[in-house]
């Protein structure tokens, strides 16, 4: 064993370092064939730790100058951003070793001649995204070009499971495996999360997990956590608003450090923040960048090279930096909002301090004076080691429609041997007869309402195998394989040429010709939309809009929300020992002046009069999207007390409930209001009359292929293929009830979003709890923040819409813009 | 006072530059004067379009027009139907043939099909049928077309599958399909079950006409 390993201490050695002990063991273990799971954090040395043996394989079993071109290493990333730097550090691994391998690259930004060349001579290694798996897989030569595969590592695994790109990763190596039996690893690396064990069964697999190792890197390292704090708390926390003016607090801790990370949760946030340091600190130009996912590529390349090489000190960014290699100069990291999770939290602070023995700091910068409990609230889970679990997805099946299209384009395949592939992955591992017979059904003929018609031409059955035929339709799906689900997104781009990122269409829906917009660092004027492009030209003034992108927006992890519950327990004992929770001293006095601090034993409800109408607001502190079925359930409950229409809206904290007439609350809590009986008919029934259903239905359309989002550069011949996912879900609904993917929609919004034994936790918990009704003259300081962040919104009712109607206006247009 | 809704029943008669029409809530309007039914948009075929492409709409979407439009009939007893374009979705698929029955069953009442941007079958395809194409459709005070004109005379037209927005207090809100009836020109609302709609921006001089659960509401600027 030592000769096979020799070559990885020579190289060690010629780079004056020493292997860490996971490193040596992940080497032997893979080099004993076996498969399994890495846990490391970013930045640990875990490249090596998973390259280095696929090379020793190769020099144990072949002559180095025995090179043929084939893939013998998939390296999984799920962001096509990191492929490049992990591509140049395997590749120079190889060149030290004198090794001619070729590491290449795929991503959907390889170049078609790339793609072309790679064909002919195929490199030895591949970088590559789930998405790109798919695409090759959609190639008729795919068995062939995959047939010598050794490895499939999937890094930063944490990041893909539980999300429909897992389920696509695992699909691919059930094929994968087929293609290459026992001579086929499977590692995956990951950072601390909460159910590394599953972690490891949903990636290898219900054959592979059964012999395989978990490797931890065990790299201990401090955290210390620290709130800035606000001199003087507003008793009103207006969202967002309390950040920036903390400005004077965090620019000298940008001063003291070599460079800074500073997280952001969304996309428009770090738009705005990036303005507003270059307004308070204007020396800092030159010297600060932003970073974000809707970017331009190259802009984002520069940027990282530029954090590489030191000559940045401060980055504004999203979770677009949090994945990845490492950036050494980055000594301090602030976070900016609740993270929301604890895992998330912890990697972010492993951002900074990378020297051996170093401290990670993280600073801690509240969007508004209530959020300092999640400082309190994220330290204490960090000391107590509680990490968050990343829940698999089960069955989806728009994702396996999309995948039994791709192998029907690629020459088609045999229903009972994919089945058979599939029943070894852990998402469809309990996939029912029934269920695959509808998927076969529905890519075929269509279903059942659709029945005979053959004008339905997708996938025919030719004699036991199922293929393409119609061209069209292959190329269609060839380009909708990893569609970024959500709204559309259009390029924007100067007039003069020179591309500048995306932007979602409903937000430039909203502009008029002349408008002006914030996006990466430069007010923009709009122009135009011309071909799914939006064209713009630089604007000079001073003022403009910032860009919403949708999603982004994590709820909290139920283990935080648990925390801050915990928090305001001590906080009404007394006891404000923490430094956070000491200055939200003010706040929590008033609340519990006007109202109450709900605690574990409490759980309040307020009832109060704006001049918006009548509202209620609840308490649970179960996270946002546990308030968002929650909220409906309490409003489908009191909705069958009266005809009453509800508009709600949530945060992590807790739900409104918001209506014209006054909300009989008390009724509706003697008839017992949170009974668990019935609970998930309720959940179901709300969830159908609000639009729950429809919104999850919209990504589940769109990854089956139901929704075209037209060919590139040619939007206009796509036009005649255009539905809204709206019009879409009320047309299966209506004439096709036992449509799956109506019913995978409902099914998410509960799986995805709400664990069912989350939300049964949550109305157990709180039919444990005291009732505690408080009428205020108006919203206390717990409310104020759910009624103006409106971030989420939905609305319920039980009357007659003539009825709703008959208290509405009409917008009328503003004399401004007449009509002609 | 603005806006406020006004409930009007299933159907209305609206006496408008000295004829009369009658406002239907299943998406169309009687004329009177002329004894004739007027609808617009009605993209059949649109479902079979779509299947043609690997989406699987069900055929009963259209099934459900063409009943809609047999009531219309049995409800007005018109002489003829005027059909303001987007008749059929797209080219010629198997929808077109439940579309040619249907035509044929009604062959005692005259069928003009005003064209618009999605009537693309050939000659051919409408002889099978009993409807004659024309550009527009001129009578008494009104000329009818697919897409808005400037005429002299009032022009009604369809294309833009009109809808308004209301807003109540408690951010409550609807979106409905709307006939709308301005100084110079009107639109009447999509009649396809499977088409969307788009918001339009009401004057204050406007008389709107919104379709909810099955009734009319009338909507002054």
């Amino acid at each position: 064993m030592d000769d096979v390993l020799k070559p990885a201490y020579n190289w060690f050695k010629k780079k004056g370092w020493k292997p860490f002990p996971f490193q040596e063991e992940a080497w032997n273990a893979y080099l004993n064939g076996k498969s399994g799971l890495l846990n490391a954090p970013t930045g640990s040395g875990k490249t090596y730790a998973l390259w280095i043996p696929t090379i020793l394989e190769f020099l144990r079993d072949h002559q180095p100058e025995e090179i043929t071109p084939e893939v013998r290493v998939l390296w999984v990333t799920p962001l096509r951003a990191l492929a490049k730097d992990i591509q140049r550090a395997m590749q120079e691994v190889c060149d030290d070793l004198d090794l001619r391998w070729e590491v290449g690259l795929r991503t959907g930004d390889t170049t078609t001649s790339q793609r072309q060349s790679q064909k002919k001579k195929a490199p030895q290694a591949l970088v590559i995204t789930p998405e790109s798996i798919h695409v090759l897989l959609s190639q008729s030569d795919y068995p062939n070009f995959f047939k010598n595969l050794r490895a499939i590592i999937v890094d930063e695994w944490h990041e893909i499971l539980g999300t429909k790109r897992g389920v696509a990763t695992e699909l691919a190596i059930s094929r994968l495996k087929a293609l290459n039996g026992s001579q086929l690893k499977i590692w995956g690396i990951s950072a601390t999360i909460g159910n590394l064990p599953q972690a490891k069964r949903v990636l290898l697999g219900e054959d592979y997990h059964k012999e395989s190792v978990t490797v931890r890197a065990d790299i201990d390292k401090e955290v210390l956590i620290e709130s800035v704090l606000p001199d003087e708390v507003e008793k009103f926390p207006w969202t967002g608003h309390l950040g920036t003016k903390l400005l004077p607090k965090i620019i000298p801790i940008v001063n003291r450090s070599r460079t800074t990370l500073l997280f952001t949760n969304t996309r428009s946030q770090t738009e705005l923040w990036y303005q507003a340091i270059l307004k308070f600190a204007p020396e800092l130009s030159g010297v600060i960048a932003m970073h974000h996912g809707s970017m331009d590529n190259d802009i984002r390349g520069w940027v990282e090279d530029a954090l590489h090489a030191e000559k940045l000190k401060l980055v504004v960014c999203t979770s677009s930096l949090d994945l990845g290699v490492d950036f050494r100069p980055v000594d301090t990291v602030i976070q900016v909002g609740g993270p929301k999770g604890i895992s998330r939290f912890f990697q972010r602070a492993g951002r900074s301090g990378h020297q051996p023995g170093a401290v990670s700091k993280i600073y801690f910068v509240p969007t508004h004076s209530l959020e300092l409990v999640e400082g309190a609230a994220l330290r204490e889970s960090i000391q107590e080691k509680q990490f968050e679990s990343r829940k698999p997805l089960e069955k989806s099946l728009d994702v396996l429609i999309q995948y039994l299209v791709t192998l029907a384009v690629s020459g088609g395949f045999k229903p009972l041997q994919i089945l058979e592939e599939l029943q070894t992955t852990y998402s469809y591992r309990r996939l029912t007869a029934q269920e695959w017979q509808w998927c076969l059904e529905f890519i075929t003929t269509g279903g059942k309402t659709l029945g005979q018609y053959d004008e339905f031409a997708k996938v025919y059955n030719d004699d036991g195998i199922y293929k393409i035929i119609n061209k069209k339709a292959a190329t269609k799906h060839k380009l909708s394989i990893g569609t970024i689900v959500g709204d559309p997104a259009l390029k924007v781009r100067f007039m003069t040429g020179g591309y500048v990122g995306t932007i979602e269409e409903s937000f430039i829906s909203r502009l008029n010709p002349g408008d002006t917009f914030w996006f990466a660092g430069k007010n923009l004027e709009f122009v135009r939309i011309k071909d799914l492009t939006v064209l713009v030209k630089k604007s000079s003034k001073k003022s403009g809009l910032t860009p919403q992108w949708m999603g982004g927006r994590l709820p909290l992890s139920s283990m935080l929300a648990d925390k801050i519950r915990e928090k305001f327990e001590q906080a009404v004992e007394g006891n404000y020992a923490d430094i956070e929770m000491h200055t939200i001293k003010p706040i929590l006095d008033l609340q519990a002046k006007w109202s109450d601090i709900p605690s574990r034993k409490n759980l309040l409800i307020e009832k109060t009069k704006t001049r918006f109408g009548y509202h209620i607001f609840i308490y649970p502190f179960e996270g946002m999207f546990v308030h968002e079925v929650l909220g409906g359930v309490v409003a489908l409950r009191i909705s069958r007390i009266q005809p009453i229409t509800f508009s709600i809206s949530m945060n992590d904290y807790g739900f409104e409930l918001l209506s014209d007439q006054e909300i009989p609350i008390e009724e509706a809590l003697e008839s017992d209001l949170f009974n668990e009986e019935n609970l998930f008919q309720d959940i179901q029934e709300s969830i159908n009359m609000t639009e729950m259903a429809q919104r999850k239905f919209r990504d589940v359309a769109t990854i089956a292929g139901l929704i075209f989002q037209g060919y590139p550069g040619k939007g206009i011949r796509a036009k005649h293929l255009q539905a809204s996912s709206g019009i879409l879900f009320k047309v299966f609904e209506e004439y096709d009830k036992e449509n799956l993917l109506i019913r995978q929609s409902m099914e998410e919004v509960l799986t995805l979003q709400v664990e069912h034994s989350r939300l049964l936790e949550a109305m157990r918990r709180i039919n444990d709890q005291k009732i505690v009704l408080k009428e205020t003259i108006k919203p206390t300081p717990f409310a104020f923040p759910i009624l103006v962040d409106m971030f989420r919104r939905q609305n319920l009712t039980s009357e007659q819409l003539s009825d709703r109607i008959a208290k509405m206006q009409m917008q009328l247009e503003r004399a401004a813009n007449k009509q002609s | 006072m603005k806006g406020s809704p006004e409930l009007l029943g299933a159907n209305y008669k609206f006496q408008f530059l000295d004829q009369e029409f009658v406002l239907d809530a299943d998406r169309a309007i009687y004329w009177q004067e002329d004894k004739s039914l007027i609808v617009a948009d009605l993209h059949l075929g649109k479902a079979g379009h779509f299947r043609k492409h690997g989406v699987p709409i069900p055929r009963q979407v259209h099934i459900t027009d063409l009943q809609k439009m047999n009531s219309l009939i049995n409800r007005y007893q018109p002489e003829k139907i005027l059909f303001l374009g987007d008749l059929f979705h797209s080219d010629n698929n198997e929808e077109w043939m439940d579309f040619i029955e249907w035509s044929n069953h009604h062959s005692g009442i005259q069928q003009l099909l005003i064209e618009g941007n999605h009537d693309i079958l050939d000659e051919g395809s409408y002889l099978q049928t009993r409807m004659k194409v024309v550009d527009e459709y001129q009578n008494g005070p009104f000329l009818l077309t697919h897409e808005e004109v400037k005429t002299d005379l009032y022009n009604i037209s369809g294309h833009v599958h009109p809808c308004v927005r209301l807003h109540g207090i408690a951010r409550q809100g609807a979106r409905l399909p709307c006939f709308q009836f301005g100084k110079q020109k009107g639109l009447i609302p999509a009649f396809g079950e499977f088409t969307g709609s788009h918001p339009i921006r009401p004057l204050k001089t406007d008389r709107i006409f919104a379709i909810a659960e099955g009734q009319l509401i009338g909507l002054v600027g």
